[in-house]
C-alpha cells in the first residue's frame, strides 16, 4: 500500500530517467574496456563525418572560395536546378543509373554464388586458400587495376593478341576506345575485385546456421542444391535483405576512380556519373556550391531509398534492418 | 575469478595502448604533401647577420635574413626539395636570403582553391593563371604593388618597358606581375618526321597534310615493324585533357597547318569561332580520319599515356609526330642510342617540318602570350618590399642567370662567375649543348637550382647579356637553329586572344566547360569513324550540340575581348 502511494506521488518519469541513467552509467563502468577502444573512433567519426556536415548549406548558397560561409549569398535551390537542367543531367543519370544497376543485377549475386560455392568445398585447406585468393583483389587499388585492364584489353592487349592469334578477329577490338564495352567492363572489373571480399560476410552467416538443420535436411532426403535452397539460403536470407537494402541505397554511387582511370574521350558518353560530374564542377573548377549541390542531392535520395527498402521489407517479408 | 580479473586487467591495458598509439600520431606540424625546400638544419642554423654589402651579382646583402616564400604549382615534392637543397643553402650563404619553394603534388587550381577556403597560404605565389589571380584580386588577397615597384622596382622596370602596362588594371593599380612573360622566339610545336627514314625515302615534299601523309605512309611501309615484330604507325598521340575551350596540343599543332591559330578560326574582323565550327576544323578532322581508317593512327591514341606513347615512340612504332617541339626526341634519342650504340648517328632523330593546307598563307603552330603566367602577393605577406627587391633582382642578367641555370662554380654548374662579376659557360657546356659532343647533363643542371627560385623570372625572350633563362634555348644546336630558321613564321604573337579569360561565376563558364567535353568527344569519335561520311555526322552531331550548349554565345565572348586586347595591345 505504502509503496503504491508512495509510487503515485513520486514523479514517475523522473525516478524512470533517474534509474535509468543510473544502469546506463553501472553498464560504461562494466564495459569501459570496449568505450576505451571505441572512444576514439568515435570522436574521429564525430569530427570527421558529423561535424563537416553543416557545410551542406554552401549548397543552398553562392559560395566563392576564400568568403566564409556566412558572407556567400543564399540562392536557395539554384544550383540544384541547374543540374536538373543541364545538358548533361539526362545523360549522367543514365550512366549512373545503368552501372550501379548492373552492379546491383550481376554485383550483388556474385558473392552469395561465391559463398555458396566455397561452402561446397571440402578440403579445409584448399577451401582457405580459394577463400584468401577470392579477396586478394579487394586490397589492389583502382590505379594498378586500370593498368591491368589496359594491359589486357588495350588495342594490343592479350585479349586482343589471342583474339586474332586464333583467327576470331582481324583487327583489335576497341574494347577501351568503344563506350558500348564499357559498362560490362566496368561491371565485370567490380565483380573481380569485390566478389570474394563481399562474400565473407555470407560465408560468416553461413556458419551461423545450426547444424540440426542440416541434419534434419539429410533425413528428408536433401541433396546439396536442395541443402542450399532450403537451408542455407533462407538461413542468410537476414544478411541478404540487410545488404541488399544498403546496395539499394549505393543505387546513385555508380564509382568514381574507375571512370576517371579507364575512362577517355570516346567513351565519356558512358562513363560521366554523377560523382565524376561533382568532381569537375566542384574540385577541378572550383564551384564548391554546385558540386556539394549535386552530391547532397544524391545523399539524400539514397538515404530516403534506404528507407524506403528497409519499410518495405519490415512490410511485405517482416525483415528489417534499421 | 583470479582468471576473469586477470582477463579484465589485461583487456583493460589493451584497450589503453591501444588508444595512446592511436594518438601517437597526432600534434605534430609536418605535412605530408608540401616540401618546404630550403627549411634545412644547415639553413636555419646559419642566419646569423651580415653588415650590408654588395655580392658579385650586384646584390645587396641585407643585414637580417630575408624570407622569400613562394607556392610555385604543382610538382613532386620529394623531388623539388633535392633540387633546391643546393640553391637554398648558396642563397643563404652568399644572398642572406632563405628561400622556400613550396609545391604539392595535386592539381595548383585546386590548391589554390583550397588555400583560399581555408586561409592558409604563402606570401607569395607564382604561375597562376589569370583568371585564378583575377579572383584573388577580386577578394582583395593581393596586395596593391605600384608603390613598392615604384620604389624598389627599376630593373623590372626597365627590362620589361611597355609590357609592364598591360598588367595595370583600368583605374591604374598593379596587381600582378607575372613569370615567363614575354614573346618566345622559339618554335614550340610543329610536325616532325623521323629524319633517317625521310632520308632513305628520298626526303619527299611534305609542304602539304596529304604530302606530309603520304611520305610517313612511304617511311612506315618501309619499315612495317620494329625490331620486336611490333606494327609501326605514320603518328601517334596520347590522351590529353585541356581544360581551357580550344584545344589541346594535338588539336592546335594540326590545326596550324589548316590556319587555325590555338584551336579557334580568326576572321578578318577579328571575331572567332571554334575550330570544330569551322571548315578548317572539318577538313583536319576528314584528314585525321583518313590516317586512322588507312590503320596509320595508332588505336591506342585517345586511351594511352604520354609514358606510354613515349615508350613506343622509343620502340620505334612511329614515322612522325605532329605536337610539342620536345617529347618525340626526349623519349626517343636516350632509347636509340642505347640501342644502336655504335650504329648509331646523328640523323636517327625527329626534325621538324613545315606542312600547311593549300590555300593557308602561312602554318600557325606556336602560339606566344607574352603576358606570362600571373604572380602576386598575397594579403599575408608582412615585408612586400623584399619581395619586390627579389623580382627586381631576378630581372637584372645575373639574376636571371642564377633564377634559371641555377649556382655558378659549383660541380655540376653550368656557367662560372668570377669575382668581377663577369660570367662564362662551363667548361664543356656549349659542345654539349651546341654541338652536341657529349651529353649535357641536364640532372646536374637541375640539382644546381636550375628552375629553383624563378619567381618574376625575366621572360623568355633572350637576356641582354646572352643566353636565354633556360640555358638549352641560348645554345642550340644545329637541329634546333633548322627549326627556328624554317619555321620562324609559324611562331604568332596570340596575347590578345590568350589572355582572354572567363570569370568561374560567370554562366558562360559553365557553357564553356560543357562545350570543350563535347568537342573533345567529337575530336575522338570523328577520327575514329568508320567512313568519311560518319566523320561529318560525328562533327555535325557536335557543332549542334555544342551550339545547344551556348557555343555562340562563348564565341561572341571570345570575338568582344580579343578585339577589345587587340586595340589596346596593337596587335
Amino acid at each position: 500500500m505504502l509503496l503504491k502511494t508512495n509510487t503515485k506521488k513520486l514523479p514517475v518519469i523522473g525516478y524512470v530517467e533517474k534509474h535509468t541513467k543510473k544502469k546506463m552509467w553501472k553498464r560504461i563502468i562494466n564495459e569501459r574496456e570496449l568505450w576505451i577502444i571505441s572512444i576514439i573512433l568515435l570522436v574521429w567519426v564525430g569530427i570527421f563525418a558529423y561535424y563537416p556536415m553543416y557545410g551542406v548549406i554552401i549548397a543552398f548558397k553562392k559560395y566563392i572560395p576564400g568568403q566564409s560561409f556566412s558572407q556567400a549569398q543564399w540562392v536557395g535551390l539554384k544550383y540544384f536546378i541547374q543540374f536538373f537542367n543541364s545538358n548533361q543531367f539526362p545523360l549522367v543519370i543514365r550512366n549512373t543509373l545503368a552501372i550501379s544497376g548492373l552492379n546491383l543485377l550481376f554485383g550483388f549475386p556474385a558473392p552469395i554464388i561465391l559463398a555458396l560455392l566455397i561452402n561446397e568445398v571440402r578440403r579445409k585447406y584448399w577451401k582457405r586458400f580459394v577463400q584468401t585468393v577470392s579477396y586478394v583483389p579487394h586490397f589492389i587499388s583502382w590505379v594498378v587495376v586500370a593498368s591491368l585492364i589496359f594491359s589486357f584489353l588495350g588495342n594490343e592487349g592479350l585479349v586482343n593478341t589471342i583474339l586474332q592469334s586464333l583467327n576470331i578477329t582481324t583487327k583489335s577490338v576497341g574494347f577501351l576506345n568503344e563506350g558500348k564495352y564499357f559498362w560490362g567492363m566496368i561491371t565485370a572489373a567490380n565483380i573481380w575485385k569485390e566478389a570474394g571480399w563481399g562474400s565473407i560476410i555470407y560465408l560468416s552467416a553461413i556458419a551461423g546456421i545450426d547444424e540440426e538443420l542440416y541434419q534434419a535436411g539429410a533425413v528428408d532426403g536433401l541433396g546439396r542444391l536442395g541443402t542450399v535452397w532450403h537451408i542455407i539460403l533462407p538461413g542468410i536470407s537476414g544478411t541478404i535483405v540487410l545488404l541488399w537494402i544498403l546496395g539499394i541505397g549505393d543505387i546513385l554511387n555508380a564509382g568514381f576512380e574507375q571512370q576517371l582511370l579507364l575512362g577517355n574521350d570516346l567513351t565519356r558518353d558512358y562513363y560521366e556519373v554523377i560523382d565524376t560530374f561533382a568532381y569537375k564542377y566542384g574540385v577541378q573548377r572550383g564551384i564548391y556550391s554546385y558540386g556539394t549541390a549535386v552530391s547532397l542531392m544524391k545523399g539524400v535520395i539514397s538515404v530516403s531509398l534506404v528507407f524506403f527498402t528497409n519499410w518495405f521489407t519490415r512490410k511485405k517479408l517482416d525483415i528489417a534492418a534499421l | 575469478m583470479e582468471v576473469t580479473k586477470m582477463k579484465r586487467i589485461l583487456t583493460l591495458i589493451v584497450a589503453v595502448l591501444l588508444l595512446v598509439t592511436a594518438t601517437a600520431g597526432c600534434g605534430t606540424t609536418a605535412s605530408n604533401n608540401q616540401s618546404d625546400a630550403g627549411a634545412s638544419s644547415a639553413a636555419s642554423s646559419a642566419t646569423a647577420s651580415t653588415p650590408a654589402n654588395t655580392n658579385i651579382f650586384g646584390w645587396a646583402v641585407p643585414e637580417k635574413a630575408m624570407e622569400i616564400t613562394y607556392y610555385a604549382g604543382q610538382d613532386n615534392p620529394d623531388t623539388n626539395a633535392e633540387n633546391c637543397e643546393a640553391k637554398a643553402a648558396y642563397l643563404l650563404k652568399n644572398f642572406n636570403v632563405k628561400l622556400t619553394k613550396i609545391v604539392y603534388d595535386d592539381d595548383m587550381e585546386q590548391r589554390l582553391n583550397l588555400m583560399l577556403s581555408s586561409g592558409g597560404y604563402p606570401d607569395c605565389i607564382v604561375g597562376m593563371s589569370w583568371q585564378e589571380a583575377q579572383k584573388w584580386v577580386d577578394q582583395g588577397r593581393a596586395l596593391e604593388l605600384t608603390s613598392y615597384i615604384d620604389a624598389y622596382g627599376s630593373n623590372i622596370k626597365s627590362r620589361m618597358g611597355d609590357y609592364l602596362k598591360r598588367y595595370y588594371t583600368d583605374d591604374g593599380k598593379l596587381y600582378t606581375l607575372a613569370s615567363f612573360w614575354g614573346l618566345t622566339t622559339f618554335v614550340s610545336y610543329a610536325p616532325e618526321v623521323r629524319n633517317d627514314w625521310y632520308t632513305e625515302a628520298g626526303s619527299p615534299d611534305v609542304s602539304t597534310p596529304e604530302a606530309y601523309y603520304a611520305a610517313l605512309k612511304k617511311m612506315a611501309a618501309a619499315h612495317p615493324e620494329n625490331s620486336s615484330g611490333d606494327k609501326t604507325y605514320a603518328l601517334g598521340m596520347w590522351k590529353i585533357s585541356s581544360s581551357r575551350l580550344g584545344g589541346n596540343s594535338f588539336i592546335n599543332t594540326f590545326g596550324g597547318m589548316y590556319g587555325l591559330k590555338s584551336g579557334w578560326k580568326v576572321n578578318s574582323d577579328n571575331s572567332v569561332n571554334l575550330w570544330i565550327n569551322s571548315p578548317e576544323g572539318v577538313k583536319m578532322l576528314d584528314y585525321l580520319n583518313q590516317i586512322y581508317r588507312d590503320g596509320m593512327l595508332d588505336p591506342d591514341s585517345f586511351t594511352m599515356s604520354i609514358d606510354e606513347w613515349g615508350a613506343k615512340a622509343g620502340n620505334e612504332r612511329y614515322a612522325g609526330f605532329v605536337g610539342s617541339h620536345w617529347p618525340a626526341n626526349s623519349y626517343s634519342l636516350t632509347a636509340w642510342k642505347n640501342k644502336y650504340g655504335a650504329d648509331y648517328n646523328e640523323n636517327m632523330r625527329y626534325v621538324y617540318v613545315d606542312v600547311k593546307a593549300s590555300g593557308v598563307a602561312q602554318s600557325a603552330f606556336s602560339p606566344s602570350n607574352s603576358m606570362g603566367s600571373a604572380v602576386i602577393l598575397t594579403n599575408n605577406c608582412k615585408s612586400p618590399e623584399n619581395y619586390m627587391k627579389w623580382f627586381d633582382f631576378e630581372n637584372t642578367d645575373l639574376g636571371s642567370k642564377l633564377a634559371g641555370w641555377g649556382i655558378p662554380n659549383e660541380k655540376g654548374s653550368v656557367w662560372t662567375l668570377d669575382e668581377n662579376g663577369k660570367w662564362a659557360y662551363a667548361e664543356g657546356v656549349e659542345d654539349q649543348l651546341v654541338n652536341n659532343i657529349g651529353d649535357f647533363d641536364y640532372d646536374a643542371e637541375t640539382k644546381a637550382g636550375g628552375e629553383c627560385g624563378m619567381l618574376m623570372t625575366a621572360g623568355v625572350e633572350p637576356m641582354a647579356g646572352g643566353g636565354n633563362v633556360w640555358i638549352n634555348l641560348g645554345l642550340e644546336d644545329k637541329w634546333a637553329q633548322a627549326k627556328d630558321k624554317l619555321l620562324k613564321d609559324s611562331l604568332f604573337d596570340f596575347t590578345s586572344f590568350l589572355s582572354v579569360t572567363i570569370p568561374t561565376e560567370d554562366p558562360l563558364s559553365d557553357k564553356s566547360t560543357e562545350i570543350n567535353d563535347i568537342v573533345n568527344n567529337a575530336w575522338a569519335k570523328a577520327i575514329t569513324a568508320k567512313s568519311t561520311e560518319a566523320c561529318d555526322a560525328v562533327i555535325a552531331e557536335a557543332v549542334s550540340s555544342a551550339n545547344s550548349a551556348g557555343l555562340a554565345d562563348v564565341e561572341k565572348y571570345y570575338s568582344t575581348q580579343y578585339q577589345k586586347n587587340v586595340s589596346k595591345y596593337g596587335k
